[in-house]
This record gives structure tokens, C-alpha cells and sequence, in this order.
């Protein structure tokens, strides 16, 4: 049987440390709140299904772009007005057009993209690249958790000072099920909304009683969530994070993905210790009809862009402490498919946002080319950043993480391969 | 985990008695004697390594074969002898299922094909399509043919809008009957493990209902496909499934075709000729062993395929010359793979994913280079539409079609085999042969299934087992089950209640427990799906996950929490707690007698001393030791009612993460959106204060032992 091992907030630490853990009583009885209260925060956004990087930040300097891309390619920068061509970035690289919140952030040096980003590994299965990209230990199945989690872990707040506990919101997932890149022993709360999180009878002491039958000392999975549990819901309650309305200029989408992001950021408003968030977003596995400029994936791009970007204005000047990264777990065919679509390719593109950004006003990472020659088994976007490099820099200069061999095994620091995205610690 | 159970050696002896006592006392009816006896004693010889007690096993079995006990299931299977049933259950087709299916004629989609469906609900996209047609016909006839506007603009007044939606409404309706149907059939029928299997099956075969038009033949899919082979033979199944037109829809099969410059059948007869009279009396074979060069120089080569050789560059040219056809033919094709100009007709969706997760498993030992090649012999592998359909259904694969001018027709090498050129269908049916009966396969199938049925660690020396079955039998399901169930892995007390219920079982055993009727609404699958697990709503074809960590977090233990409790208020649909024998019997007893009643009912008696205690009093010991001042704990109460009428509000977490991840799906109208999210809310309401009888249900169907099985 494998089991999560609950520090500090599970059954067990009930047992050796007594009832009440020093958070909850600090939160319930409206004290200091825990130290992590004010730290960075790292928000880390999946795009499931293989986003195609090249119609993301369009090559529009690469004439091999457009002769693979007769249906697809989206044109370059037009002077024109109301046409829909790439948004120049540098006068190589352009935003799809439905990616025009970013202009701004990338103008303000908020926001830099990264390109011929990816897993080494070369499988094309969805599963595989996603799980590898969460455990970030490509071509190793073995891996049994992810690599958020192993930095939870491996810097725990209990070093200084045991008595200090992580608050249970330390690290928090706004999806259904726990996912792969924060499985591990480091607790971790999986919820698809903020409202959803309490106990469903009205007065009584049926809640008190469900939590009874949970804290009974057992340490099984199942026993150990429902502790968590219990705990997180009241330390949520006292914080109240739905009181924080979005900051004028933030316009959340109505889509799943535009609603979790803002509750993301009412728990950074309402200060519980978020340290690492988890969002993720369907529909990029563009094999039919992916369309251009417009279609499918304009439509897709276009929430997520409003989504990040009403993000970014929400928070204000609390993304000096923020930082957001997004991925997707490899490119798509430099050629368009037989069904007007694209299929599973090789390397990506991330985008980075922060407030605290070395890097501006640039597309990061050395470009490959798209020629034939240049291409990755003669037919995708070849590799020039590992993946690793960049969760190594972001984990280190920006979350502070310092065993980067525990987090990244088998690859560690390598320092020599960041991309300078965040000033020297 | 520990048991206050008797020493083990007792409790098989214990077994081995009452087996055999039952087996001479209690025949049933359903199969022949001589059959129950020899299977007894088969059984019997077994027994001895079992180490859950036999009230355990009883349970367990109950637990793992069917979606848990309904009111008096555990005494007729214990006095009928858990082997016995199990040998029932393996053969549904002997088991009596009458009520059921006729409580099933209520759903008329059940037994719709893909093209009667989508006849009665046409999509929206048809809708449209026709509404241009008939304007521009209208257009016309009033002389209007300036052609300033598009041929296919339609323009849509308010009225075609309402009649749209209201269709569109009709058909999603259309399709909640499959899922009501789904749950109703594991609450009720008697045939529990085939629809455990069923399960099982529209899992690993997962498809997706928002993926363009594979709703409507979700009903085909489950009643011809998954059904029939669900405890029948593994190849059947495959290729019942691969001609699925939901699966062909879901994973871009019926839109992958021959790459352009690849010889098809749609020639077939003209080229064949041409290749007889080219090939002279040399056969295949006798060309395979037979140098390019030589076919050259001897003009046997069909004067197609030497035009494209001889248009090689001198380097490659030499290198062809030395090869045989079917090397040759390799080996341009991957030069032909490598040329950018050339736009591709294939798809790799359906080809990866049946090596990857239908069949060998993504450590069975394929390549890339066999995705390719497995796509393109499935190249011509597509649903029949529209006109074509009927014709189709008649050759007996619902809606599935082979366009012989679409496939691939040249050779091809996978897994190590060659498959020569030109053999059509076939070529694709040779291929599900090879996969379906390969030791991966075998392996990677009996892991699933023991994963499932027994441990979330499955114990390897089964698992080799049930491989083993499987490869003897040629893919026997029934067999593999057999080796797995009567397994002493199946009956180790490590097994017993191991398994985390996913919010299915969950759902359907609460539903079972309280023995509610099957319900015929879509409420309870609409339950089962704001807990995570909506039917045929997993996008990813890798299906939902099988082990407890997946299912068991934070979140999740909550919504688990508070369905116990919407249980115990008597809100599960149609599950009326006055028709609920142990309700009845317990309604006037002692707080006491009904905590004992309620234990024995749902779990065999057998719960932890804290669990009985708090149910008993409230009062858990370990928490009763704790300081004061740790009231906190037990009082805080929300004094903001948002935060509680919004529980489980958004939740619909499948819904949610359907319609993000559902690229293709059905849009929904922002009014039909807002319906949903006022039904979540009712749905997510508070509950009443819960006091007396109804409280205690609340807490044992919410209470960690009721999460497993």
C-alpha cells in the first residue's frame, strides 16, 4: 500500500503533538497569521492536450512556417488595420492575435515568452509527456511524485522552528483531483472552487461528528485527508477569501479557467499562506480543425490570455512577489496534418510573468529554426531548453528553493543553462 | 490492516466447513447441479489459503463483483457459498435479469443506432446546414443571386435559434439516458459483475461524450461493443470496439487517411492488373527475395513504383537497388514521412493509443515507427454517414465502413512483422490479431484487472497468473476473472476493503445499501459526476485512474462527507428511507441498538472501536484525551452562509473540466449554462439539521470505513 505521509497537519502529528495545531488557533482566535503569509507565491498553469507552440508565438520571420502552414499559419504583422496577422514582438516573433492581453504585459516587462521549450524525452504519447513534465523526470516512469511537491517537501517550513506550522493552503490545486506535479508527501488541498469547501449541514453537530470519526489517530489515506480536511476548511473560513472582489480593470472570463484563476488570487489577497497554486485547461489537442488566425484555437487562446492577463491586473503590485509560468507538455507538427489540424510534435512554448523579471521585452531561448534540417526527426520544433532549466531557476532565485538535486533528480542545479528570466539572488 | 478477526488457520478451517455445508444444503436454481458441486469442491480445495474469515470473504466478494451489498445479499450469498456465487456471476447469461430489462424499455435511446440518433437529433451544425440550404433555395426562386453574400451564410432569426436550442435540449436529454441507464444497471441488475466489467471496460476504452459526434453513438457503443464481450473474448472485443464509430469519432480514426502519393485501393483494379502483368510469374514472396536492381534490370517491377525509384537521388538509388521490395518500400516510406512538402493524410490518435492504452501497454515494447505503420494499415477505417450509413448497419458493424480508396494500400513492417501490400481490411484485422495476443497485451490487461479487483499494488505472482490465462485461453475475459477471483491474493486479509471506492461505487453502493430502485432520472448520475467522475466524461482516452491516491484528497474526502449526509436526509434519489428494511427495523430502538444495527448492516459488523464510539456518543477517545481550550475543533461554525450554500455549488467538477477540455464539445447557451449552475446549487443546498436515526446514517455513509471496499 503506498501511502501519503501527512507531516505536520495529518493524523500522526495529531497524536505525537496534541489537539489543536498552532496555525489553526492562531487563525481561529484571529492572531498573527503564519509566516509564509506574506512570502512569493508561484502559480503554475497546465495547458492539457499539447498547445501548439508555433501558432502561439508565431515565427513569422521563418519562411518554412508558412510553406508547412497553408491553412494554419497566422500571418505576419500587418500594417494594415483590422487584420488579423501575428503581434510583433521583436520582428521575428509575433503573439497569436487572440493572445493581445500579453502585448501589454510584455511591453510593461511582466511578461517574456519562451520558445523551443520541452521535455528531452521523445515520446509523443500525452500521457507520458504530461506525467513527465509534472514529475519532471523525463523518460523515468518510476517517479512516484511531483516536482512542486518534492520542493514543498525538501523546504519545509519546520526548519527554524518546528512550532511554526505551513498553513494548509500552502500549496493549493484548483482542480478535482490532486495532480501529478503536486502529488508527494507534502500536503496539498484539491479543490475545484473556494465555495465548495464546507460541510453541508445546517447547524447540528454533524460536522463535528464526521470530523471525530476522521481524527481517530489512524494514518491511512483516507483518515488523513479528512483531518486536512478539517483543518483547511477552518482556517478558510476565518480568512474569508470571497470577500475580495477583483480590482477594477481585472476582467475574469466566465469560463472554468477565468473563475479558478480569480480565486487564486483571492487566496493571495486574503494572506493563508498560498505559496504554490495549480490551475489547469483542456482543449488544445488540436488534430482537426484547428484553424489560423481564427477557429478552435484562437477561441482557446483568446480565454486563456483574458484569463492570465485579468490575473496579473488583479493582483497589482503583489506580483512583485508572484510569479506565474505556463506549459504545455510538447509542440505539435511543424506541418499541418491531413485534417486541417496539427499533431503531437516535440518542443514548446512557456510564457513566464512576474514583477520581478530580469528578462524583458525579449522571446527567451535560442531559436532552432525550421527548416527541414533543423527540425526534430524531420518534423517538429527541435529542443534548446530543457524544462528543468527553467523550473531550476524559477524554484531557486524565486521560491528560494536550495536542494535543487533533491528536486530534480538525475539533473539538479546545471545553472550554466538558465535563462536569466530572474535576477541574481 | 488489522482485524479483530480469529487466528487464520481457524477462520479457512471455518471456511472450509460452511462451504461445504452450504454447498449440499442450498443448490440454486440458476445452473446445473453438477456444475455448483464440482465448482464447490474445486473451490473447497482451494479455501485453505484464504485468510479473510468467510463472513469477510462474503462481504469482500460482494464489495469487488458486484457495487456492494443490497438488503439481504450477504445472507443469501452466505448461505449459498461466496464460491457459489462467484460462479454465478461469472456466467450472467445464465443469471435472470428480467425486471431490469424491462425497466430499461423505458429508455429508447438504449437502442438507437448512431445514424437513427443523430436522424432524430440532428446537430446543430445539420440544422444549420439545412436552414442555408433552404434560404438559398428561397433566394433563388426569388431571383436573387447577386452572390454578395457567402454560399453558406445563414442568417438565424429568433425563432430558428428558439427551435435550435430546444432541440439541441432534446438530444442532450436523449443522451443523460444512457447514463441513467449505466447507473440504473449497476443499482439493480442481477447480473453485478458483468456490469462491474461493463465498468471496467467503458474505462479502458474510454471515450469522451463532448467530442464531436461521438455522443450519438455512445448507446451503440456500450450495447454492441462493450456488453456483448464484456466477460467474452479480449480480440472480440478489440475489434468490436475498433469499428465502434464512438471510438473512430473520439480518437480521429475516421478522418485518417492514406498520405497523398501513397498507392490505395481506390486503383485497385486497374494496378492490380498492371502488377500481374508486371510481376510475371514471380509471386510476392518470390520478389521478396528478389533485389530491387534485379527486379529493375529484369523489368518485373510495375512501371508506378520504378517511375518513383528511378526518381530517387543517385546515393539513395543505390542504396534501393540492394534491397528487397519490401524493404524498399520502408524505407521510402519514411523518406516520404520526412518530406515536408508532402501534406499527411494519416492520423496517429487512434493508432498510439490502441498500442498504448488499449492493448500493449506504453512499456509494451512498440516504436514510433510502429505507430506509423499501425496508422496507416487502419487507413480506410471510418464511420459510414448519412446515406451510406444504412447500408453499412446491414454488414452487421453498426455505422463502421472500410473506404478502400482512403487506405494505405502499400507494405508495411510492425511489431516486427511484415504485412504485404494490397490486402485491404484485412491487413487491419491481421493487426488487432497481433496486438490482442501479445504477451504485453496479456500482461498489461491482467495488471489492470487485478488492480481493479484486488489491490491498487497488484501482487505480481497473480498478475503472471492471470497473464498466463490470458494468453492460454486466447483472451478468455471469463477465464482471466476466474484465475484472478478465486484467487487466495483475492481473499488475503491485505485485500479486504484495500480498495478506495471511486465516487461510482460510492454512489451506486449507497444507492444499493439503502436498496433504492434504479432511478430513471438523471439526478443520480448527475451525483455521480459532481464528484468527480461524470460517465463517458473523462476527455483523456487513458480513462479515469484505478488507485486510491486519485481519488482521495482534501476535496474530494469532503464532497464524500457531505454526500453521506445528503444519505442520511433522505435526498438520494429514489431511495425512500421508510422502504428501507434496516430504517424500519431500527426507527424505534435505543440509540444504541440502532449504531449496532446500522454497523452490521453496511459493514458486516465490522468497524474500528472509534468509529462505533463516535457514532455512539459523539465522543471520538483520542480527541476526549486532548487539552481544553481545543473546543475550537468542534464549534467553529460559519457564521457566513455564503460559504455554505455554496458547497459542492461550482463543484459539477466533471462538467467543468468537460466543457474545458471538450474543444469540440456542444456549446452551451449561456441560459442552458445558468440552468446548470441553479441545478448544482439546489443540488449543493445546506441540508437540514440531521438529528436522531437520520444523523447516524449521515455519519456511517460518511464515515472513512464506507469509503472503502
Amino acid at each position: 500500500m503506498q501511502r501519503r505521509v501527512f507531516l505536520k497537519s495529518g493524523a500522526l502529528a495529531l497524536v505525537t503533538m496534541g489537539l489543536s495545531p498552532s496555525f489553526l488557533e492562531r487563525t481561529v482566535m484571529g492572531m498573527s497569521l503564519p509566516k509564509a503569509a506574506r512570502g512569493k507565491t508561484l502559480i503554475c498553469l497546465f495547458q492539457r492536450g499539447a498547445a501548439d507552440a508555433l501558432n502561439v508565438v508565431v515565427p513569422f520571420g521563418e519562411k518554412a512556417y508558412y510553406a508547412s502552414r497553408p491553412q494554419l499559419a497566422v500571418g505576419a504583422p500587418s500594417r494594415g488595420a483590422g487584420a488579423l496577422g501575428a503581434i510583433d514582438l521583436d520582428g521575428f516573433f509575433g503573439l497569436h492575435p487572440s493572445l493581445s492581453p500579453f502585448k501589454p504585459l510584455y511591453d510593461r516587462g511582466l511578461l517574456v515568452p519562451i520558445h523551443a521549450v520541452g521535455s528531452p524525452s521523445a515520446t509523443r504519447s500525452h500521457f507520458d509527456a504530461q506525467d513527465y513534465m509534472e514529475s519532471a523526470t523525463p523518460d523515468r516512469k518510476g517517479t512516484r511524485d511531483g516536482w512542486l511537491n518534492r520542493y514543498l517537501a525538501t523546504k519545509g517550513t519546520c526548519e527554524a522552528d518546528c512550532s511554526t506550522h505551513a498553513s494548509p493552503f500552502r500549496a493549493v490545486s484548483m482542480t478535482q483531483q490532486t495532480p501529478r506535479i503536486l502529488d508527494g508527501e507534502s500536503p496539498v488541498v484539491a479543490m475545484n472552487s473556494l465555495e465548495e469547501f464546507s460541510i453541508r449541514s445546517a447547524g447540528g453537530d454533524a460536522e463535528a461528528r464526521l470530523e471525530a470519526l476522521y481524527r481517530t489517530g489512524k494514518a491511512d489515506l483516507v483518515h488523513g485527508s479528512g483531518s486536512d480536511m478539517f483543518e483547511a476548511m477552518k482556517m478558510l473560513r476565518s480568512a474569508n477569501p470571497l470577500q475580495y472582489r477583483p480590482s477594477a480593470g481585472a476582467n475574469y472570463p466566465r469560463s472554468p479557467f477565468g473563475q479558478r484563476l480569480q480565486q487564486i488570487a483571492q487566496l493571495i489577497k486574503s494572506d493563508v499562506g498560498l505559496e504554490v497554486a495549480f490551475a489547469d485547461v483542456g482543449g488544445w489537442d488540436t488534430h482537426v480543425n484547428q484553424g489560423g488566425a481564427q477557429g478552435q484555437l484562437a477561441n482557446r487562446l483568446g480565454d486563456f490570455a483574458q484569463s492570465v492577463a485579468a490575473l496579473v491586473h488583479d493582483l497589482g503590485d503583489r506580483m512583485d512577489d508572484v510569479m506565474i509560468l505556463t506549459m504545455s507538455e510538447f509542440g505539435r507538427t511543424v506541418r499541418q496534418n491531413g485534417t486541417g489540424g496539427t499533431d503531437h510534435g516535440h518542443a514548446g512554448a512557456m510564457f513566464v510573468l512576474g514583477g520581478n523579471l530580469a528578462a524583458k521585452q525579449q522571446v527567451l531561448g535560442k531559436w532552432p529554426g525550421l527548416e527541414r534540417e533543423q527540425l526534430y526527426e524531420g518534423r517538429d520544433l527541435a529542443l534548446t531548453t530543457d524544462f528543468r532549466a527553467v523550473f531550476g531557476e524559477v524554484t531557486a532565485r524565486h521560491l528560494g528553493g536550495n536542494q535543487l538535486d533533491r528536486v530534480f533528480p538525475g539533473y539538479g542545479a546545471r545553472e550554466s543553462e538558465w535563462l536569466g528570466i530572474l535576477p541574481r539572488v | 490492516m488489522h482485524h479483530a478477526s480469529m487466528p487464520t488457520l481457524l477462520a479457512s478451517r471455518f471456511a472450509t466447513l460452511a462451504s461445504a455445508v452450504f454447498a449440499l444444503s442450498v443448490l440454486p436454481a440458476v445452473a446445473p447441479a453438477a456444475t455448483i458441486l464440482y465448482a464447490q469442491a474445486g473451490a473447497d480445495a482451494q479455501n485453505t489459503g484464504r485468510e479473510q474469515t468467510a463472513d469477510q470473504q462474503v462481504h469482500h466478494a460482494l464489495n469487488r463483483l458486484a457495487f456492494g451489498p443490497r438488503p439481504g445479499d450477504v445472507e443469501r450469498v452466505r448461505s449459498m457459498g461466496v464460491d457459489t456465487w462467484i460462479e454465478q456471476q461469472l456466467n450472467p447469461e445464465r443469471i435472470d435479469d428480467a425486471k431490469m430489462e424491462q425497466w430499461l424499455t423505458r429508455f429508447p435511446t438504449l437502442t438507437m443506432s448512431g445514424a437513427e440518433f443523430v436522424a432524430k437529433y440532428p446537430p446543430p451544425g445539420q440544422q444549420l446546414a439545412r436552414l442555408a440550404v433552404q434560404q438559398r433555395t428561397m433566394g433563388e426562386m426569388r431571383g436573387n443571386t447577386s452572390g454578395d453574400t457567402p454560399r453558406d451564410a445563414v442568417s438565424v432569426s429568433a425563432a430558428d435559434s428558439a427551435r435550435l436550442r430546444e432541440s439541441a435540449r432534446a438530444g442532450q436529454r436523449a443522451s443523460a439516458e444512457i447514463f441513467s441507464a449505466r447507473v440504473g444497471r449497476a443499482v439493480a441488475s442481477e447480473r453485478q459483475l458483468h456490469e462491474v466489467m461493463v465498468d471496467f471496460w467503458a474505462n479502458h476504452f474510454n471515450v469522451f461524450v463532448g467530442k464531436q459526434q461521438a455522443r450519438y453513438y455512445l448507446a451503440e457503443y456500450e450495447q454492441n461493443a462493450l456488453r456483448p464481450h464484456a466477460l467474452g473474448n479480449f480480440r472480440e472485443l478489440l475489434g468490436a470496439v475498433a469499428k465502434s464509430p464512438a471510438m473512430l469519432l473520439y480518437l480521429d480514426q475516421a478522418q485518417s487517411v492514406a498520405d497523398s502519393g501513397r498507392r490505395t485501393l481506390a486503383q485497385p483494379l486497374a494496378a492490380q492488373r498492371n502488377n500481374r502483368r508486371a510481376n510475371g510469374r514471380l509471386s510476392t514472396r518470390a520478389m521478396d527475395r528478389t533485389t530491387i536492381g534485379e527486379l529493375i534490370d529484369r523489368d518485373r517491377l510495375p512501371a508506378q513504383q520504378r517511375a518513383r525509384i528511378e526518381a530517387l537521388p543517385a546515393e539513395q538509388l543505390q542504396r534501393v537497388r540492394d534491397m528487397t521490395l519490401t524493404q524498399a518500400q520502408q524505407y521510402m516510406a519514411t523518406l516520404v514521412n520526412n518530406n515536408p512538402r508532402r501534406p499527411r493524410g494519416i492520423n496517429e490518435n487512434y493508432a498510439r493509443e490502441l498500442m498504448e492504452l488499449h492493448t500493449l501497454g506504453v512499456d509494451g515494447g512498440y516504436t514510433q515507427q510502429d505507430v506509423m505503420e499501425v496508422a496507416r494499415a487502419l487507413t480506410g477505417w471510418t464511420v459510414a454517414r448519412g446515406p451510406q450509413a444504412r447500408g453499412a448497419q446491414a454488414r452487421n458493424a453498426e455505422g463502421f465502413m472500410f473506404r478502400p480508396e482512403a487506405h494505405d494500400a502499400e507494405a508495411k513492417t510492425i511489431l516486427g512483422q511484415s504485412f504485404p501490400a494490397g490486402r485491404g481490411q484485412d491487413e487491419g484485422e491481421r493487426v488487432l490479431d497481433l496486438l490482442a495476443n501479445h504477451p504485453s497485451t496479456a500482461r498489461f490487461i491482467a495488471s489492470k484487472l487485478v488492480r481493479r479487483f484486488v489491490s491498487d499494488v497488484p501482487p505480481e505472482r497473480l498478475v503472471e497468473r492471470a497473464a498466463e490465462t490470458f494468453l492460454d485461453t486466447k483472451g478468455d475475459i471469463r477465464e482471466v476473472m476466474r484465475t484472478i477471483v478465486t484467487s487466495d491474493e483475492f481473499f488475503a486479509a491485505d485485500a479486504y476493503r484495500a480498495k478506495v471506492k471511486t465516487p461510482f461505487e460510492l454512489v451506486v453502493s449507497a444507492s444499493r445499501a439503502v436498496g433504492a430502485q434504479p432511478d430513471a432520472t438523471p439526478q443520480t448520475a448527475q451525483l455521480i459526476a459532481r464528484m468527480g467522475q461524470p460517465i463517458y466524461g473523462r476527455s483523456t482516452p487513458d480513462g479515469y485512474p484505478d488507485t486510491a491516491d486519485e481519488w482521495i484528497n482534501t476535496g474530494s474526502i469532503l464532497n464524500r462527507m457531505n454526500f453521506g449526509l445528503v444519505v442520511g436526509a433522505g435526498r438520494l434519489p429514489n431511495a425512500r428511507p421508510g422502504q428501507w428494511p434496516v430504517a424500519r427495523e431500527l426507527q424505534n430502538k435505543t440509540t444504541e441498538e440502532q449504531v449496532d444495527g446500522l454497523v452490521k448492516a453496511l459493514f458486516g459488523g465490522d468497524v474500528s472501536a472509534d468509529t462505533r464510539a463516535v457514532l455512539l456518543s459523539g465522543e471520538n477517545p483520542l480527541l476526549a484525551r486532548a487539552p481544553a481550550g481545543s473546543d475550537s475543533l468542534f464549534t467553529a461554525r460559519d457564521d457566513d452562509d455564503q460559504a455554505m450554500s455554496g458547497a459542492m455549488s461550482n463543484a459539477m467538477a466533471g462538467t467543468g473540466s468537460v466543457a474545458s477540455a471538450a474543444s469540440n464539445a456542444p456549446a452551451m447557451s449561456p441560459a442552458e449554462m445558468r440552468q446548470q449552475r441553479q441545478r448544482q446549487r439546489g443540488a449543493a443546498a445546506p441540508l437540514p439539521d440531521l438529528k436522531g436515526f437520520p444523523k447516524l446514517v449521515g455519519l456511517a455513509f460518511g464515515a472513512p470505513e464506507f469509503q472503502r471496499r
